[in-house]
């Protein structure tokens, strides 16, 4: 009895989850496919959102992430080469740069917001900015993209490090012909799991990029995320909950395909490895 | 690490047939000894098998002489090991140069996950050989010599993942033979190999008497008998591996001295 209850329960969670996600798949298609058009795509917005499209929006957005991840990945990279390869040699610091990942994994958007318009927008003068925003959001990718490569980079085999260094390879040899190609798959992964959570990133950019929809000019002009834009439509536009729905359908569309590049990638790099 | 004088390692007085000397030579892992107080002298271009049992601290005397102790946290090693008069242990010796005079072949054969020209390419061209010409020489050479260059001259440029087990311990082999090194370390080369492939294994080693000196750890006492001159046996003393015999391979299967030694290659111990 007690058994069927359990499997009864189990079975009915996992059917939850699932209808969670479905029920919010339907919900977002039903309501925003309406709104969605090529034209939507294309054109800026008028009347505070209500009309018009997302063009500008998706513009900055790209903007804010290409500044994400181009300063996210070198960093990224850096950090997780030093702590698997270098980092032994000195463990204390390798411990403090541990503890600091998982710190910054676990801080909650809002606080990267807070932080991001103090440091970047005011103390560095850069304003509210794609260019502040972008920062930020490498701040936030950062834990993920160094995770995932350092896990790359210690799943290549023992043996492999062992011939080199018989071999006489240098270090630098190693890393650069052995290692980071036997990485490079799960370095693409944390990068696109690291846009993905950039790209669904709300808090963290209303205080930092800001709200402007215009087309941006250059960096240090503030910009709207797709995100932010949705959340503007949502709570501050009334009757823009066609648009806001219609947007929110772009964003979910581009981190389910996120999602699936990561998961092929990740397949993909398991049958390298075996 | 400690560093005794004693006269026969300074280097103004080299000892020419003597390739390798180990004096007190002593692993610890974290503080705890795994190899203790080693001496074998290992003559020039001979053959020396090291017999025992599993975790005698045969593979750590073998990582001691091309420091492959120094990738493993919390090693220590202390004594004295002279390659050629010269010392190996000193913070300051050149690391890289070392690991070309010694190569070292692994219990799993461990190719480069590049095509089978890119394994050799890549130590050749590290070691300082700008001329394709000399490195495609070297690399035509070295396959020639562990007779793997009539089975892959026409696929050089596949990966090496591809050959089969003993194909690939000859790859790592001629890997490490064309750097030209004088002292071969193997760590128990053919355990995964058919009785084929480590025949083919087997007969490389006769072909290098005098060429390469030769350090084999092997769990196959008939292999030791097969291809060694000289044989080492270790065994657990007090909680550490140590070298407990040693001698010309004939002689010390023949006539053991040591107790342990009698017992082992009896199949009486181990």
């Amino acid at each position: 009895m007690r058994d069927r209850l359990s499997a009864v329960a189990a079975w009915g969670a996992a059917g939850m989850v699932l209808a969670a996600f479905a029920w919010l798949i339907g919900d977002v298609l039903w309501r925003g496919l309406p709104g969605l058009s090529w034209q939507f795509l294309v054109s800026a917005p008028a009347d505070a959102g209500r009309a018009g499209g997302i063009a500008s929006i998706l513009l900055a957005t790209v903007w804010i992430l290409a500044i994400a991840i181009g300063t996210a990945l070198p960093l990224g990279l850096a950090t997780a080469v030093w702590l698997a390869e270098f980092g032994h040699r000195q463990p204390r610091l390798q411990g403090h740069v541990n503890h600091a990942l998982d710190v910054l994994a676990g801080v909650p958007s809002i606080v990267f917001g807070l932080f991001g318009n103090a440091f970047f927008a005011v103390t560095l003068g850069l304003g509210f900015s794609i260019l502040s925003g972008g920062l930020t959001l490498a701040c936030m990718a950062l834990p993920i993209l160094v995770r995932v490569t350092g896990a790359g980079l210690q799943a290549v085999p023992a043996e492999l490090r062992q011939g080199a260094a018989a071999c006489g390879l240098t270090q630098w040899t190693t890393l650069s012909r052995l290692l980071l190609p036997a990485a490079l798959p799960a370095l693409l992964a944390g990068t696109l799991l690291g846009i993905g959570r950039a790209l669904a990133e709300t808090a963290a950019l209303i205080f930092t990029s800001g709200y402007v929809d215009r087309y941006p000019g250059s960096v240090f002009d503030s910009a709207r995320a797709l995100s932010v834009h949705i959340y503007d439509l949502a709570m501050n536009v009334p009757g823009g909950e066609r648009n806001g729905y219609a947007s929110a359908l772009v964003l979910v569309a581009l981190i389910l395909c996120i999602n699936l590049a990561t998961h092929a990638l990740a397949r993909g790099w398991q049958r390298s490895m075996s | 690490m400690s560093i005794h004088s004693l006269p026969t390692t300074t280097c103004a007085e080299p000892v020419p047939q003597t390739a390798l000397q180990a004096l007190d030579l002593t692993v610890r892992y974290r503080g705890r000894a795994a190899l203790r107080g080693v001496n074998l002298t290992v003559a020039d271009g001979s053959v020396t098998a090291l017999i025992g049992p599993s975790g005698c601290g045969k593979t750590s005397f073998l990582n001691c002489i091309n420091r492959m102790t120094d990738l493993i946290a919390g090693c220590e090693v202390s004594g004295t090991l002279s390659l050629f008069g010269e010392d190996v242990l000193t913070d300051g010796s050149n690391l890289l140069a070392l690991r070309r005079r010694v190569g070292m072949i692994f219990q799993r054969a461990n190719p480069f996950p590049l095509s089978i020209r890119r394994n050799l390419d890549l130590p050749l061209r590290e070691y300082g050989i700008r001329s394709a010409s000399e490195r495609a020489g070297r690399l035509e050479q070295a396959l020639r010599d562990v007779g793997l260059w009539r089975e892959v001259i026409d696929r050089l440029d596949d990966p090496a993942l591809a050959l089969s087990g003993g194909q690939r311990q000859r790859l790592c082999i001629a890997r490490a033979i064309a750097l030209e090194p004088q002292v071969l370390l193997m760590d128990e080369p053919c355990s995964g190999l058919d009785p084929h492939a480590t025949a083919a294994i087997e007969d490389l080693i006769h072909g290098w008497h005098g060429r390469y000196t030769v350090l084999i750890v092997t769990h196959n006492l008939a292999q030791a008998r097969r291809v060694s001159d000289h044989t080492a046996v270790f065994w657990l003393q007090d909680g550490a591996g140590t070298l407990v015999e040693h001698g010309p391979t004939g002689a010390l299967f023949a006539a053991p001295r040591h107790p342990v030694t009698a017992d082992y290659v009896a199949g009486r111990a181990g």
